[in-house]
């Protein structure tokens, strides 16, 4: 084994392709010859017999005289049969004690003799002929008839045929041979092609796509397989590359006011009131820097962390209601509508297993940025629930996200091009979507641009 | 006595909305009996016949986003409702029709005029046609569906773009 595991695939592939064309091909051979051989003998021996029969029929026709030996049935089954050679025929009549004698003279074992007069009927091979001998007795007789004949198969035909096979094994060896050095060269070329290519890209040609075979299918399969995953990769390097041109902006712009205001105050010196004025321009913009930075942190912390968090159990309902109330609270200009219509009537079909704090931060998050992108214009909050699954949906009727660009909103920093005059870091719906991930929940966005946008997420229900 | 209702679909969440509304209308009734009814054609090759699976064609017509609804719509009227179920109507005239009814126990028809059943799968077909024709009870439910609302295939939102 540890041979085979170490000779490469190309040589393992012509080993197995050599090894069952050639098996195949003597397993053909050698079932064809047996079978052949049977058939044949069978045959032989058969005639043998029959003639044997009719041997001893006429001779009993002779013995009885109640009709003249026929000649034509002689004749056909006489010695000069097409298909037995080397014919010799015996009518024996049995005395008794005569049987030792008998198979002496005829050059025959005893036990043959004995098989004969026991069973009424044996054969027998020697080195070239075949016997057969028979047992016929009645009141008036007692003879065994013995013939015997040249199996011509064994003579003829027998070398011949395995003359013929072995050329044709030989030859099947040959092709075999041929074709599965064929197979080495040609079948892991296009592999070898793909590996080349593969090998070429790199982080800086990340663009590169491998070309499709023609006529391949599997390995169309794996070419496109790979396109793929270059699809994939170049996504998550491309948006890496934008999280962080993204964060280096959010984060620098509050620093370069910060960095201005300062700068200008100290220019010159300044009434009380001036720098009083500086100072808190530059406290607001470092809050902003600092809630940029936690909402960085709650981001990392809910992504990829080891943490356990807190779960417990959490009814939906009530847990929207407090969002709700919560979002009223600070932006007063909401109008938020719950619609409690479709509510099942078990309410224990509403309970989740999850952070009560985190899920509080995620729909916070869906349902502000419902208001905020639709001008505070009424955003619906919908709660249902499947046997499995608590269903909530948020409507709104805002501006919408462009479609070429609803891919990437789940990027941390990435900002729709039509949110420009909306304030905002481009962090909550990433945060909400690794929330969710967290409570094996799925977030989904329909939207049309200018119409509004649908948020349906499915949190599956705590099972009891 | 206990109703079995057949309401017509083609398994969009819009006619959903019919049952809904008819609950809402008829609170009264409990242990109301859904049956949810679409054509399918299923051809008349020996072939289909042999091999027809019920399982086959409700997952050949992408029912997800349609059972959850029915969960949905389930949980919240359960002391109203006894039960859902999907049949499918897989004969071409009247009276075939009418043995679909009396095999199904069917007591009444809801269906609505406001909407246009349609189905992207082939095999599907209306039997609103033969609904109209038929004897047995029915009520029409009028629905204002408001397509305002974004909605995609397999979104269950069109469930909840009813404003109270």
């Amino acid at each position: 084994m540890g041979l085979i595991n170490k000779i490469s695939s190309r040589y393992k592939t012509v080993l197995m392709f050599l090894i069952s064309s050639v098996s195949i091909a003597v397993l053909l051979i050698v079932t064809f010859y047996t079978s052949i051989e049977k058939i044949i003998y069978d045959d032989y021996y058969n005639t043998l017999k029959l003639k044997t029969d009719i041997l001893a029929q006429l001779h009993i026709d002779e013995l009885e005289q109640e009709s003249p030996p026929k000649k034509s049935i002689k004749e056909l089954y006489g010695p000069d049969n097409p298909s037995l050679f080397n014919n010799r025929e015996y009518i024996i009549h049995i005395t008794p004690g005569n049987t030792g004698y008998l198979a002496d003279s005829l050059r025959l074992p005893h036990s043959f003799i004995q098989q004969i007069l026991a069973s009424g009927e044996s054969s027998h091979q020697d080195d070239s002929l075949q016997y057969i001998g028979m047992h016929f007795k009645n009141k008036a007789y007692d003879f065994i008839v013995i013939t015997a004949a040249e199996n011509y198969f064994k003579k003829h035909v027998q070398s011949h045929l395995q003359r013929i096979l072995v050329i044709s094994l030989l030859t099947a060896v040959l092709v075999a041979v041929l074709i599965s050095y064929y197979l080495s060269k040609n079948l892991f070329k296009p592999i070898n092609k793909i590996t080349r290519k593969v090998k070429e890209i790199n982080s800086v040609n990340l663009h590169y796509r491998l070309e499709e075979e023609k006529y391949n299918n599997e390995l169309n399969q794996l070419i496109n397989t790979f396109n793929e995953m270059l699809n994939r990769i170049e996504t998550s390097f491309e948006s890496q590359n934008n999280f962080i041109s993204n964060a280096s902006h959010e984060l620098r712009t509050p620093l370069t006011s910060i960095i201005g205001a300062a700068d200008v105050s100290l220019s010159k010196p300044r009434r009380p009131e001036e720098y009083v004025e500086t100072l808190s321009i530059i406290l607001h913009e470092a809050e902003k820097l600092d809630s940029k930075t936690k909402a960085l942190l709650s981001l990392a912390q809910t992504g990829f962390n080891g943490k356990v968090q807190q779960f417990s159990t959490v009814r939906i309902d009530e847990l929207l209601w407090d969002c709700i109330s919560t979002i009223q609270r600070l932006y007063h200009n909401c109008k938020i509508q719950f619609d409690t219509s479709l509510l099942p009537e078990n309410s224990s079909k509403l309970q989740v297993t999850g952070n009560q704090q985190l899920l509080h931060l995620a729909f916070t998050n869906i349902i502000i940025n419902g208001c905020k992108y639709s001008n505070n214009q009424l955003v619906k909050v919908s709660v249902g629930a499947t046997n499995t699954q608590v269903i909530i949906i948020v409507q709104d009727f805002g501006i919408g996200i462009p479609d070429q660009e609803l891919r990437y909103i789940f990027d941390p920093f990435y900002r729709a091009s039509n949110t420009k005059k909306f304030e905002g870091y481009g962090i909550g719906l990433p945060l909400t979507r690794n929330i969710l991930k967290m409570h094996n929940g799925k977030i989904t966005i329909n939207t049309t641009e200018n119409k509004g946008t649908t948020v349906e997420v499915h949190l599956p229900i705590k099972r009891f | 006595m206990a109703q079995t209702i057949l309401i017509p679909t083609d398994f969009s969440i819009d006619s959903i909305q019919v049952l809904r509304e008819y609950l809402d209308r008829n609170a009264a009734q409990a242990g109301l009996q859904i049956v949810f009814a679409a054509g399918y054609d299923t051809g008349s090759s020996i072939t289909s016949l042999l091999f027809h699976s019920r399982s086959r064609i409700l997952q050949k017509m992408n029912l997800e986003s349609f059972n959850e609804a029915l969960h949905i719509i389930e949980n919240k009227y359960s002391n109203l409702i006894r039960g859902i179920r999907i049949e499918f109507f897989s004969g071409w005239n009247q009276s075939s029709f009418r043995n679909f009814l009396a095999g199904n126990r069917i007591d009444h028809i809801v269906y609505t005029s406001d909407m246009r059943l349609q189905s992207e799968c082939s095999e599907w077909f209306d039997i609103t046609p033969f609904i109209k024709r038929t004897g047995t009870a029915q009520t029409a439910i009028p629905l204002h569906i408001t397509a305002e609302v974004p909605k995609a295939f397999n979104s269950l939102s069109p469930l909840f773009s009813k404003l109270s």
